[in-house]
């Protein structure tokens, strides 16, 4: 029990700590995670009309939409931008959902140790060979950004999860 | 595009329920899904270069909200067939059938049972053309047992309710009906039950009703979500599903039918013979069961007019020419022949010599009696009092016209 109360507590200064480096580093870009859902509704014309909503009404086999809008609020161009995200817990990563203009997207299946393009993603199976890994199976995405944002622009990526 | 932006102290929270959920839920992986009130975080790290040098990696704040309540909940009748009542007489007959109840949802719920007769007409669920034509009296829930690994509250005997029944788990549900007494053989009374999500209260009663929410919308409160299938009697998005069973009355339909064929007279013998004083008359006892259940016989007796005299020697008309003296021909040292058998009676007059019967019937003056305990015979077989159902026995005997 005492272990786990000091690696609970571990786990919130880490937390606490990214959350103030946010704050601190806010001058250059700013990054906003959002999450939503998609209301599809189809009109009299038999026409779908998507509408994305916070995420209000969430049940397992709910799929949720990621989405992290990044924007240069400093004065220089950057560069060398890499978007780093961990599949939320108690979701699993909606296969070809990842999107980003300009952007090259890999994942990881192993916490983020490797990444690589889909298929060249592997895992050991139960009979200790390399397979591939299914998109559900994913841990991380990763965005590399083609180029420089000037200062002033903004751009996002997205990807969707659903909720186990 | 609309979103929401959230504030400093909604962050704070998100960051600290993030923590609990590393914490405590990360072992929810099950069928029904995502625990109610998990919350689901999302938090993007972006690295960067201004000119050639690396700045510090910017986390952005979570993207959070809980994940709701999602009631779901499977009601199946558990044997696939109706359930067979083989109705006493005079007393009603208490019968059980199950259901099971199965929690779909991500909650622990408590469930409310309710068990109904359906109205006159109501077909069959399992069908044939029988429509139901009886209720069933005190239908009630009289047991709940939790299925396999799963967990619930105590069953206490009279509760008509499941008490906290965690998600994925599920309930062998017990439920028992009288049927009247003397109910007629394929009466069909045809029951439902239902089965609706309740909040789990504390206590082992029942909890509060539960009402789908469908209101706006609210990330950071745990909502009530229907979303359970239409069942045999409720609708879809209820929180409630349904099965359907059906009492089938199964008995024993007996009928007894005695010919008489004249199987020989003085003076046509056995060729188109007469009844005139001195024919033999060949009478046959057959009882038949058109029912569903089998019958246990016990004896039936024949008393013969004052005309007529039992015919110890069986005569069967086949042994004599031309006149029917007592003592030619004889096929049964008791003066009986008897066979059984599946559908309609094989018997034909006159009877046959290995179809006689070696116990179990008996002649005393002008009565004739049979005893199904003990009746015995070649063709017949050994003893046996039990006449199942569509199966017939025939029992026979000759008598001399005076």
């Amino acid at each position: 029990m005492r272990i786990a109360r000091l690696m609970f507590t571990t786990m919130l200064l880490t937390l606490l700590s990214g959350y103030s480096l946010a704050v601190q580093a806010a001058d250059d870009i700013k990054v906003t995670s959002i999450a939503e859902i998609e209301i599809v509704t189809v009109g009299k014309d038999g026409k779908k009309t998507f509408k994305r909503t916070p995420p209000g009404k969430a049940i397992p086999g709910t799929e949720v939409i990621f989405t992290n809008i990044f924007e240069n609020v400093g004065k220089k161009a950057a560069s060398n931008i890499v978007i780093d995200n961990p599949i939320p817990e108690n979701t699993f990563f909606k296969a070809d959902s990842a999107m980003g203009k300009d952007t090259v997207i890999t994942f990881s299946a192993d916490g983020g140790k490797t990444l690589g393009l889909p298929e060249k993603i592997k895992l050991k199976g139960s009979d200790g060979k390399l397979r591939i890994a299914q998109p559900n199976e994913y841990t991380h995405i990763r965005w590399t950004y083609k180029g420089q944002l000037a200062p002033g622009k903004s751009s996002e990526v997205s990807f969707r999860a659903v909720i186990k | 595009m609309k979103r929401t932006q959230l504030s400093k102290t909604s962050k704070l929270a998100a960051l600290l329920a993030g923590a609990a959920l590393f914490g405590v839920v990360s072992q929810s992986a099950l069928a029904a899904g995502t625990a109610s009130g998990t919350s689901i975080s999302n938090t993007a790290t972006l690295s960067y270069a201004v000119g050639a040098v690396t700045q510090t990696p910017i986390t952005s704040a979570a993207a959070a909200f809980v994940v709701d309540n999602k009631v779901n909940l499977t009601v199946l009748e558990l044997s696939g067939s109706a359930t067979t009542v083989i109705p006493d007489p005079t007393l009603g007959t208490v019968t059980t059938t199950t259901f099971s109840v199965t929690n779909n949802g991500n909650t622990t719920q408590d469930f409310n049972l309710a068990v109904a007769n359906l109205a006159n007409g109501t077909a069959n669920p399992f069908g044939g053309p029988l429509l139901d034509n009886y209720n069933g009296t005190s239908c009630s829930v009289t047991n709940v047992v939790v299925i396999g690994a799963g967990s619930m509250g105590a069953y206490t005997p009279g509760d008509q309710h499941i008490n906290a029944l965690t998600a994925d788990s599920g309930a062998t549900v017990t439920v028992s009906c009288t049927t009247p007494a003397a109910q007629a053989n394929n009466s069909l009374a045809v029951i439902s039950l239902t089965a609706t999500a309740r909040a789990n209260d504390a206590a082992n009663t029942l909890g509060a009703a539960l009402t789908n929410d469908t209101g706006v919308d609210v990330p950071g409160t745990v909502q009530i979500v229907f979303a359970d299938a239409a069942g045999s009697d409720d609708a879809a998005l209820s929180g409630s599903h349904s099965a359907r069973d059906a009492y089938l009355v199964q008995t024993a339909v007996l009928s007894v039918s005695k010919v008489a064929t004249v199987i020989c007279d003085p003076a046509n013998g056995s060729t188109n013979p007469k009844n005139i004083p001195g024919a033999y008359v060949q009478y046959a006892i057959t009882i038949s069961n058109s029912g569903a259940a089998a019958a246990t016989l016990s004896q039936v007796s024949d008393t013969l007019q004052g005309q007529l005299t039992f015919d110890t020697a069986l005569i069967s008309g086949a042994g004599v020419a031309t006149n029917c003296a007592a003592g030619v021909g004889s096929l049964s040292a008791t003066g009986f022949g008897a066979l059984r058998g599946t559908g309609a009676t094989t018997y034909a007059a006159p009877g046959l010599a290995t179809q006689n019967v070696t116990a179990g019937a008996s002649v005393a003056g002008q009565v004739v009696t049979v005893n199904f305990g003990t009746l015995a015979g070649t063709a017949y077989g050994a003893a046996n009092a039990s006449l199942a159902a569509g199966d017939f026995v025939t029992v026979y005997f000759n008598a001399f016209v005076q």
